[in-house]
């Protein structure tokens, strides 16, 4: 017996629901949990009369006898319906949450995204991602996430399946994901299955929601920061739907008055998908997704980034009864476009387009899960480089990688599953077949999921780059190219071990450890007098580190505190470190190694009220200091004039040791309160609040070239506003 | 479990303040604090065939140089075998807007083949003491010039570090000048004897629109301790320590004998070539 599990107005994937079968006529169970596709199977089910009862947090439970005959094959999906919400009522769920993680991987509700303190009506994945330990976000400006020690480019973003390059807006509360649109996440921050590939930090699968198919509803809200529209219905009632979204942003506009200065930044982003829902045995979806982000990130300094990513695709999900079998297909493209300079004068840009088409199949062979699926993935990389001396300048690129994977979960002595897989490819990068092997694991040794011992291990590859400022984590231009080096992958060993336990009374706690070891990683090439280098060398490197999470769900509160201790250090051999250190060979902590941070969120709901603190401490960055400046005089052509006009020579900073000082730690308070209003037609919600609650000066970037310093945002009180149709 | 609305305030309420307790003060935040591995930057070259000496001596300092300030420098020129001191002088140059820099001066006759040492100090915290030693090379002959072949011979030069062909012009609006352009590129060296190969078709394209009045050739050799700059990758040059002769500063200091020769070829009875007076 198989199905789809689903809500009801939505048609979203139910991961997590349990289904129930209990054979009448005597007191034996069989049972299974939802996957992240909503999808179900039950192998090894005697003929006979059975009561089934599908149950999901929030949602009614459905209850049905079946008589499941000999030799049958059954397919029962169902679309379970939503409980009527009290005003405020907070749903949670056992596979909701921040303090619940499994092998790396933490499932996030769009209930979650909306806890977290955040500048406009509605929270959004990028605001919560910076809530969770081992998360570093190295300001509020310039969308950049360095998940356990991995750099945004080494991040894999999905939307439906669909990969997108840069979704995170410039301010970093902002992303393409905004509560209202984002059904759930898969977030991985290590150790993932292999059914992705193609990245070796983690992976960031959003599940978009599904227009509304009965009825049409909207939203609008605005706020100092941002406005948004969002509306959905359906195409045809009951069988499709369709669902838009644009947002935009205010704070250039509104920052003088807000905030005391101008704030240069600018994005926005527009998003439309169309579903059919084909009966209990299929969906189809076509998605489109256009970004754009630009902005200055220090405002003396001409130079910009501007970024936009565009991404068309399709998704369908389709159960087949003959064989028992869950077919899932993306296809699409998606491309992501970067510029760096003057507004007149351009001086770096990157584009990349990416076609795929991946085809992901699960079916069951008695109790063994298969998740198998082939992929073909295009790339065309176009980038240029115009530096005055550097290493790649410019160039284009076609990357074909055609291949498969396969994923087994076999479950052992009902406490036990261990999930070993791998994926081959061929990559034109390398000219050769390519395998990663990966393993995961979870031991439930009471035989429930309130204590669960979770790990994974696994070898990860990655053929193209994103190549940044050297001058580190306050540097937001990407380039993407292939990896310029002599070997033409990166490469990423991860191993994580973990524990969750529920303790009762609404808390729950997990611990886990990591350890990635790395090779091949590109980093700039040091030197004196260049600002944007492109000359690369390699690095190893090895992170090791562990997150803390305790979370406490008990109406009206929800608390969480999460510290993450990491530890990143980079290895690389540079023929001037000779010359310059003494040593051939240098180790140094890179620009975002944030050795300990202590995030905490809680929410309370008095009455019509919701109440939300989100309070964040990290330890300082790492940064090279400068020993000092001077003006370096050049012998090799001509020998100098002191005391003639030409005689002045190249401003020059003497930098000492590679990221030997750190800067201040960073220290954040934001709050904010909510009060929602029933309305004849709808809702209306207003929310005020603030962020950086203490003014905290909290350094964002400093340029040791002209000794500027940016901070982030100042206290920054707003008040916002939404009204939704329902 | 039961909470008053009262109970709720009160935890609420903690929960702000111990957060706000915390810390919410600013950090110092000063990249330079406690830095000071070098002391001064020295640059420029000594020249015993010059009636001047100009050394470029700015203090390793806090920040880019956008306006004139005291540098709390005082430089001496040591003649080692001598003992001789001179307290070379101070002077601040503009070379653009918000460029300066101090250049430091003497009239010392210096002599080829005797080494010197320029000690720049901060006169109130003499601790803080930069020296460089210079060697200067011996005297060597004239060059010679070849005009037909635009050829320079320099004999018994060990180290050549700078021929350049030096431009006089005359502008339309009465105004004059010179221009020079670097040709060490040109030297080759064999048999203890350099010869430089102008090739001058870059540079005259360059002059196309100025009036050439007369040229001139300039030669510079240097003493021992000088770098092969052909061997030498830019980004190592642009090191501190790169190609430094600054005991605890950073820099480079040179000793030189230079000649500048008309562009001209001179003769002798026997229509030798020989260099021009």
């Amino acid at each position: 017996m198989q199905g789809i599990i689903t809500g009801k107005t939505t048609g979203r994937p139910l991961e997590g629901a349990n289904i129930l079968l209990k054979e009448i006529s005597q007191k034996k169970f069989k049972g299974a949990a939802t996957d992240h596709s909503g999808y179900y199977h039950i192998s090894g089910i005697k003929p006979g009369r059975y009561l089934l009862r599908i149950s999901y947090v929030g949602y009614m439970t459905y209850s049905d006898t079946l008589a499941i005959k000999a030799d049958q094959s059954k397919t029962m999906s169902v679309a379970l319906k939503q409980k009527e919400k009290k005003m405020n009522q907070l749903v949670v769920s056992a596979h909701e949450g921040a303090g619940k993680v499994e092998a790396g991987r933490q499932h996030i509700s769009s209930v979650d995204l909306g806890r977290v303190p955040s500048p406009s009506s509605e929270g959004d994945l990028a605001s919560y991602l910076q809530s969770l330990p081992g998360i570093v976000a190295t300001g509020d400006r310039g969308g950049q996430l360095y998940i356990r020690g991995g750099t945004p480019s080494q991040n894999l973003f999905l939307i439906d399946g669909n990969p997108v390059w840069q979704p995170f807006h410039i301010l970093g509360y902002f992303s393409a994901f905004p509560q209202d649109l984002v059904s759930n996440v898969n977030f991985y921050a290590g150790g993932f299955g292999p059914r992705y590939s193609g990245r070796i930090s983690s992976v960031i699968d959003v599940k978009m929601r599904d227009g509304n198919r009965n009825k049409t509803k909207g939203s609008a809200s605005v706020s100092p920061f941002v406005w948004h529209l969002m509306a959905e219905g359906p195409l045809k009632k009951g069988k499709s739907s369709w669902i838009g979204s644009v947002q935009h942003s205010l704070i250039e506009n509104t920052s003088p008055f807000l905030l005391g200065k101008k704030e240069p930044l600018r994005f926005g982003s527009q998003y439309l998908k169309v579903t059919t829902f084909g009966g209990s045995k299929s969906t189809c979806s076509v998605m489109g997704l256009h970004t754009y982000d630009r902005g200055q990130m220090d405002i003396q300094d001409n130079d910009r980034v501007r970024w936009s990513n565009t991404v068309v695709g399709g998704h369908c999900v389709a159960l087949s009864n003959n064989p028992d079998l869950l077919f899932n297909l993306n296809l699409g493209v998606s491309n992501v476009w970067n510029e760096a300079g003057s507004e007149q004068i351009p001086k770096r840009s990157s584009s990349t387009t990416l076609g795929y088409l991946d085809v992901n199949l699960t079916r069951f062979w008695n109790k063994i899960r298969f998740e198998y699926g082939l992929f073909v993935h295009i790339n065309y990389i176009k980038y240029d480089m115009n530096e005055l001396f550097g290493g790649p300048r410019s160039g284009n690129k076609n990357l074909m990688t055609p291949g498969g994977y396969l994923e087994t979960t076999i479950p052992l002595w009902e406490k036990l599953r261990i999930k070993p897989g791998v994926v081959l490819y061929y990559t034109d990068a390398e000219g050769k077949l390519v395998y990663e092997p990966r393993f995961r694991f979870n031991w439930q040794p009471w035989g429930t999921e309130d204590q669960e011992l979770s790990g994974a291990i696994g070898l990860y590859y990655q053929h193209l780059t994103g190549i940044t400022d050297k001058s580190g984590a306050g540097s937001i231009f990407r380039a993407w190219m292939p990896i310029p080096l002599k070997k033409s992958r990166m490469e990423a060993l991860h191993m994580l071990l973990g524990w969750h336990q529920s303790l009762g009374g609404g808390f729950q706690v997990s611990l886990e450890g990591y350890y990635k070891r790395l090779r091949n990683i590109p980093v700039p090439i040091w030197s004196t007098t260049t600002r944007f280098v492109t000359d690369l060398a390699p690095a190893k490197g090895k992170i090791y580190g562990a997150d803390f999470r305790l979370e406490f769900q008990h109406n009206p509160f929800y608390a969480f505190l999460g510290y993450g201790y990491s530890n990143t250090q980079y290895t690389t051999s540079q023929d001037l470190f000779k010359t310059w250190f003494g040593d051939a060979t240098e180790h140094y902590h890179p620009a975002f190694d944030r050795r300990h941070q202590i995030n905490a969120q809680f929410n309370m709901k008095l009455g019509t009220y919701t109440i939300g603190l989100g309070w964040e401490y990290g330890s300082g960055l790492p940064y090279t200091s400068p020993d000092g400046f001077d003006e370096v005089l050049n012998f090799s052509q001509r020998l100098p004039q002191v005391n003639k006009k030409s005689g002045f020579g190249t401003s020059r900073v003497l930098l000492g040791k590679l990221y030997q000082d750190r800067m201040p730690a960073f220290n954040r308070l934001d709050f904010s309160i909510k009060r929602s209003f029933h309305l004849r037609f709808g809702q209306l919600q207003i929310q005020a609040g603030a962020i950086n609650v203490y003014d905290r000066s909290n350094l964002f970037y400093y340029n040791i070239y002209t000794q500027r310093r940016l901070n982030q945002l100042p206290i920054a009180p707003y008040i916002s506003m939404k009204i939704k149709t329902i | 479990m039961y909470l008053g609305k009262r109970h709720i305030w009160v935890l609420s309420g903690l929960a702000i303040l111990s957060l706000l307790i915390i810390d919410s003060c600013d950090p110092a935040f000063n990249p330079l604090a406690g830095s000071d591995k070098y002391d001064f930057s020295i640059y420029g070259y000594l020249d015993a065939t010059a009636d001047t000496q100009w050394v470029r001596v700015m203090p390793v300092r806090d920040s880019l140089f956008f306006s004139p300030r005291p540098i709390n420098a005082s430089v001496i020129l040591k003649d080692n075998q001598s003992g001789r001191r001179v307290t070379m002088h101070d002077s601040l140059f503009q070379y653009y807007q918000h460029r300066y820099a101090h250049n430091f001066w003497t009239t010392m006759k210096l002599l080829p083949d005797r080494s010197y040492t320029l000690i720049a100090k901060q006169p109130d915290n003499p601790a803080h003491s930069d020296t460089v030693k210079v060697s200067l090379p011996k005297d060597y002959p004239t060059p010679r010039f070849y005009k037909k072949q635009n050829l320079v011979i320099i004999d018994s030069v060990k180290n050549l570090v700078d021929v350049s062909v030096i431009y006089h012009y005359q502008g339309v609006q009465g105004n004059s000048g010179s221009i020079i352009y670097p040709h060490i590129e040109d030297s080759s060296r064999s048999s203890g004897r350099y010869s430089v190969n102008l090739k001058l078709d870059h540079d005259l394209y360059e002059l196309r629109d100025y009036q050439i009045t007369y040229k001139q050739i300039y030669v510079a050799a240097s003493g021992p301790g000088w770098p092969d700059f052909s061997m030498i990758d830019k980004r190592i040059e642009s090191l501190p320590n790169g190609i430094s002769n600054v005991k605890h500063g950073v820099g480079f200091v040179a000793g030189i004998i230079s000649k500048t020769i008309p562009y001209k070829t001179c003769r002798d009875a026997k229509e030798n070539v020989v260099p021009c007076p």
